[in-house]
């Protein structure tokens, strides 16, 4: 079995927490 | 400890500039000027920088609760904030100190498949609309019936990615 964690980091200034946690849970597949 | 890359390419008035705004992000850390990211590798390893103590001055809440894990299995973690304060530069002995940054960083992972036929349209409109604010985002991410890790990032408004090898097993 593959061992495949998703990662991703995303640096800025005023980023929008929930839009971008939300829309990436969203992506994930159910 | 802190690396200022392509020293080569800005003057040394943006160099001063930047150098200053990250002053005014962490005053402590130890800045290197480099240029094709050549650094002797003493001057970067084993310098015993991470200092709690030091930390704690900075940030009193650092060990306390805001920071955390939730939403399942994605961190999220905030930066370093100047939220209440003006939005100005002034000078303390000839370096500008700024008090406009709001620099945050969004760390998110999890164990399960993504759908590319989500994640690409999501990632697109989502740098469309946030791109000026989102100085970088980097991932390495596993898709659904895709053995290999993508790896993805982008710079504002211009995202990018690719293949790169299998995932261990």
């Amino acid at each position: 079995m593959r061992s495949a964690t998703s990662r991703i980091v995303f640096i800025g200034r005023n980023l929008p927490g929930k839009l971008i946690t939300e829309g990436f849970e969203s992506c994930v597949v159910k | 400890m802190i690396l200022i890359n392509k020293t080569d390419l800005v003057s040394s008035e943006q160099l001063s500039e930047v150098e200053a705004r990250i002053r005014g992000i962490n005053p402590y850390a130890k800045l290197h000027r480099t240029e094709r990211a050549q650094i002797p590798l003493d001057a970067v390893l084993g310098r015993n920088a991470f200092d709690l103590d030091r930390i704690l001055d900075l940030e009193p809440d650092f060990l306390g609760a805001d920071n955390h894990d939730h939403h399942h299995d994605h961190d999220h973690d905030h930066g370093h904030h100047h939220g209440d304060e003006d939005n100005h530069a002034h000078a303390h002995g000839g370096l500008k100190h700024y008090h406009d940054e709001e620099m945050q960083s969004i760390a998110l992972r999890t164990e399960k498949p993504l759908d590319p036929d989500k994640f690409f349209p999501w990632v697109q409109d989502l740098v469309q609309k946030e791109g000026p604010n989102i100085l970088r985002c980097k991932g390495i991410l596993a898709f659904k019936d895709d053995e290999e890790r993508f790896v993805f990032q982008g710079v504002h408004m211009i995202p990018d990615g690719d293949h790169q090898r299998p995932w261990k097993t």
